[in-house]
């Protein structure tokens, strides 16, 4: 028989297991799947569960446990999970612990993107998820919690180029990261910049953090001010894509669906 | 301070002469406007919002991005163009209402088909007359539809658009390429010595050969020769006084009629030109270089010995 026909079970099975809340059993699964089929069949496997469910299994492993999934999930797969990071995120916990919410956000990035030597598939990682919107506002995120250092960074790499920067900056966590985007992709490592300093006219103004004070208004022109961790959070709250859009429309003509290019 | 910044009245001139330039908004624009004069129009808005906000999806998730603002805004634009030109190219009239009902009773998604198959089909005709194997290549196939389909098909619903003109435009040229690669493919299938195979063709050096050689009066048709052959062809011209036209209208004779008015628009060209030459004293030499060069092209066969 043919090893691929037990796929969906397997998927419907993780998807089960996720959706009850035990992880546990969900990751091994996953390693049964690896040691009978392969490490292709959990990609591929992976690659067939809903993102939301995909993103519940990732978020429960972090930099300090290991999982399969975290070191197998596709790029892709990885990049629509990340949509739905956010979903769980209230109001009140953006308001009141940005830092939890952040760091879990972090350990999240770092332990998929770093899991693994490859560098092609870190290549490939960051490519895919900065190629989306909530992406791209993740890793503002992550990056608003040390601005300073970021611009730092952004100016070193706009006037020595990226790979002969980052030697002398600061030792904060989220350098790496910046450095592996802006090595591996400056069209995205653009656009994480372009999305915590909205305002950033490249050779026009200089980026700048925003001061505890709130100097908003002062030297409005001068500088392209940051967003702030909360703003970018709550940014990447509302990004998580919601049912409602999905509900199929009830008009009576059926949908040629792919067909119109046909 | 005060604010002198206002932007001052341009006062407007009296009757000015301007070059006659229409300039109108895509046509789902068009329809659009119509709908909103229609009473009760709520259902049909509702079903056309969905409609093309699923198309947008779809032309995002294949050709754009559906993952960031930017490629979702490119396949609005495209939606909105693609539509259009299913609509501009439907024989309708040029009137929001009579485009609206059609909109409506085919279903935007429809229109858009219409649209898109008007892209595939123009992309399949020749860009230009000279042909290559990599024109078949399924890859290249696919880019070539995608680059037409964001040049003709790119409207922004707040501006003028012109991409039905230009698909004409494109169409009508390619049309005429057409035309002209068949010719070359019939004259190459009817060549002397068997047809010639050959992936690659530069149709009008095929026509140009062919034309040429029809001087010497009578005789087989011939869509690629070697340097020789030219040769030949000049030192056999020269020798005998012979009659140009009796020896084209013998070549038009065998050619399908359709293929004439190519074939005669060649031959007015050449009358002056490099028949005058090949008939003068012109060093032999010299005159192939120029056919060589400006009329037989990638078709002449290169000698080796």
């Amino acid at each position: 028989m043919n090893a691929k026909t037990n796929f969906p079970a397997i998927s419907r099975q993780v998807t089960e297991l996720v959706l009850s809340g035990s992880t546990k059993h969900a990751e091994e699964a996953i390693n049964d799947t690896a040691e009978q089929f392969g490490d292709l069949a959990v990609v591929a496997v992976l690659d067939t569960l809903e993102p939301q469910v995909a993103a519940m299994h990732l978020s429960a492993f972090d930099g300090g446990k290991l999982s399969l999934a975290t070191l197998l999930i596709s790029p892709k797969a990885w990049a629509e999970s990340l949509a739905f990071f956010a979903a769980t995120w209230g109001e009140e916990m953006i308001e009141d612990e940005p830092e939890v919410l952040t760091e879990s956000l972090f350990a999240h990035i770092h332990g998929v993107i770093f899991s693994s030597d490859d560098a092609e598939r870190r290549t490939r990682l960051v490519h895919e998820a900065l190629s989306t919107d909530w992406g791209t506002t993740a890793f503002a995120v992550l990056f608003s919690t040390a601005t300073q250092e970021i611009i730092e960074l952004a100016n070193d790499i706009h006037s020595r180029g990226a790979n002969n920067s980052g030697h002398t900056t600061s030792d904060h966590d989220v350098i790496p990261l910046a450095l592996e985007i802006a090595r591996s992709d400056t069209d995205a490592w653009d656009r994480v910049l372009f999305e915590i300093f909205p305002d950033w006219q490249p050779g026009e103004n200089q980026l700048r953090a925003r001061s505890e004070e709130g100097d908003d208004d002062e030297h409005h022109h001068e500088y392209a001010l940051a967003r702030t961790t909360h703003d970018l959070l709550l940014r990447l709250r509302k990004q998580v894509p919601s049912k409602a859009v999905r509900a199929p429309k009830k008009g009576a003509r059926p949908s040629l669906g792919e067909n119109i290019f046909e | 301070m005060t604010d002198n910044s206002l932007p001052k009245r341009v006062p407007e001139k009296p009757a000015m002469k301007l070059a006659h330039i229409t300039t109108r908004p895509p046509h789902l624009v068009q329809a659009l406007e119509a709908l909103g004069q229609r009473a009760d129009h709520q259902e049909a808005a509702q079903d056309l919002i969905d409609e093309l906000s699923g198309i947008t999806v779809l032309v995002a998730r294949k050709f754009t991005n559906d993952r960031t603002a930017d490629g979702l805004l490119d396949a609005f634009y495209l939606t909105v163009g693609c539509i259009s030109l299913g609509i501009s190219q439907a024989n309708i009239p040029e009137d929001g209402d009579a485009q609206l009902s059609f909109l409506l009773h085919h279903g935007a998604e429809h229109v858009f088909q219409m649209g898109f198959r008007h892209i595939k089909e123009l992309s399949g005709l020749p860009y230009t007359v000279f042909l290559s194997d990599f024109d078949n290549d399924p890859f290249v196939q696919q880019r070539d539809i995608k680059v037409l389909f964001a040049e003709i098909c790119r409207a922004d619903p707040i501006s003028a658009w012109t991409g039905d003109d230009v698909y004409k435009r494109e169409w009508l040229d390619r049309q005429n390429n057409q035309r002209i690669v068949a010719c070359a493919q019939w004259l190459r299938k009817k060549h002397y010595a068997g047809p010639v195979k050959d992936p690659d063709l530069d149709a009008q050096a095929v026509i140009a050969i062919a034309v040429i050689f029809a001087i010497a009066g009578d005789g087989p048709i011939v869509a690629r020769v070697r340097q020789k052959d030219l040769e030949t062809l000049i030192q056999g011209v020269r020798k005998t006084p012979l009659d140009i036209e009796a020896g084209w209208n013998a070549l038009l004779k065998k050619v399908p009629a359709e293929y004439h008015p190519i074939l005669r628009e060649r031959m007015d060209e050449y009358r002056n030109t490099i028949v005058k030459k090949i008939l003068s004293k012109t060093r032999i030499k010299t005159v192939i270089t120029e056919i060589q060069n400006s009329y037989a092209g990638s078709e002449l066969e290169v000698d080796y010995d």
